[in-house]
């Protein structure tokens, strides 16, 4: 038969569909998990957290004016004071002030901390004393 | 090494069909994945996504092996471990092929 000596040593399916950007994006974000240590932890908790403190304060901004809403982000002022005309929204920038900010900042320290220290002597002579030039990734 | 192995990016199934893709998968696995899954090659790319992204989170990859480098041991494991299986083909992620969905087909009886 004609048709099946031509295919032959073809893959027996349907082409795939073209690769588009959203998938190509979809892709690189699942591979998020390739990153160890502080990469790993800001680009998927830090990121997140550090965007949603910076929605709070920008509509902290936009609502109470921006001197205010750097004030109640660190604790200068109280969120009931007389100078915020929105307090709803100031409350939570207060809380997440309290709580999100310094999470997300003393993670980092942390986490610095934790490579310097325990980074050491892992790796092997032959990684350290390789013939061309250097860690193989 | 080519362009698409050197980005920290989890690699098509497409792309896995091609002997000097990056990585070393049998070249029988991608069309063994979407026949597996009625030749469906959107939905056997997701699977294979998840299993990739299950995967790095596991003991196979070095615990210091950073972006491409994880992605290379995560994709070459996650091929042999599927492959190295009498069951093969099978999908981890919709149970596909295995005992669980013949189960699932006669109402778990």
């Amino acid at each position: 038969m004609q048709s099946s000596t031509a295919n032959r040593g073809r893959v027996p399916l349907q082409p795939p569909p073209v690769d588009r950007l959203p998938g190509r994006l979809r892709r690189r974000i699942r591979a998020l998990g390739a990153y160890t240590g502080v990469r790993h932890w800001l680009l998927v908790r830090g990121t997140p957290i550090l965007g949603a403190l910076l929605v709070l304060y920008v509509t902290n901004g936009i609502a109470n004016g921006w001197k205010t809403a750097y004030d109640v982000a660190i604790g200068i002022t109280s969120p009931g004071d007389k100078a915020v005309a929105l307090p709803a929204p100031a409350w939570l920038l207060s809380v997440a002030g309290w709580l999100a900010a310094p999470a997300v900042f003393g993670a980092v320290a942390g986490a610095v901390v934790t490579v310097a220290i325990g980074g050491r002597r892992r790796r092997t002579i032959a990684e350290v004393l390789s013939r061309n030039g250097g860690p193989s990734d | 090494m080519t362009e698409q192995a050197a980005r920290t990016i989890i690699p098509s199934l497409s792309d896995l069909l091609y002997e000097r893709c990056g990585y070393t998968v049998a070249s029988h696995f991608t069309p063994d994945i979407v026949e597996l899954h009625g030749g469906d090659w959107v939905k056997a790319e997701r699977h294979w996504e998840d299993i990739v992204a299950r995967v790095l989170d596991t003991d196979a990859v070095d615990r210091r092996a950073n972006g491409r480098r994880a992605i290379k041991q995560a994709v070459e494991a996650a091929s042999a471990f599927l492959l190295d299986d009498e069951l093969w083909p099978w999908c981890p992620i919709c149970q596909c092929g295995t005992a669980a969905e013949q189960e699932g087909e006669t109402g778990g009886r």
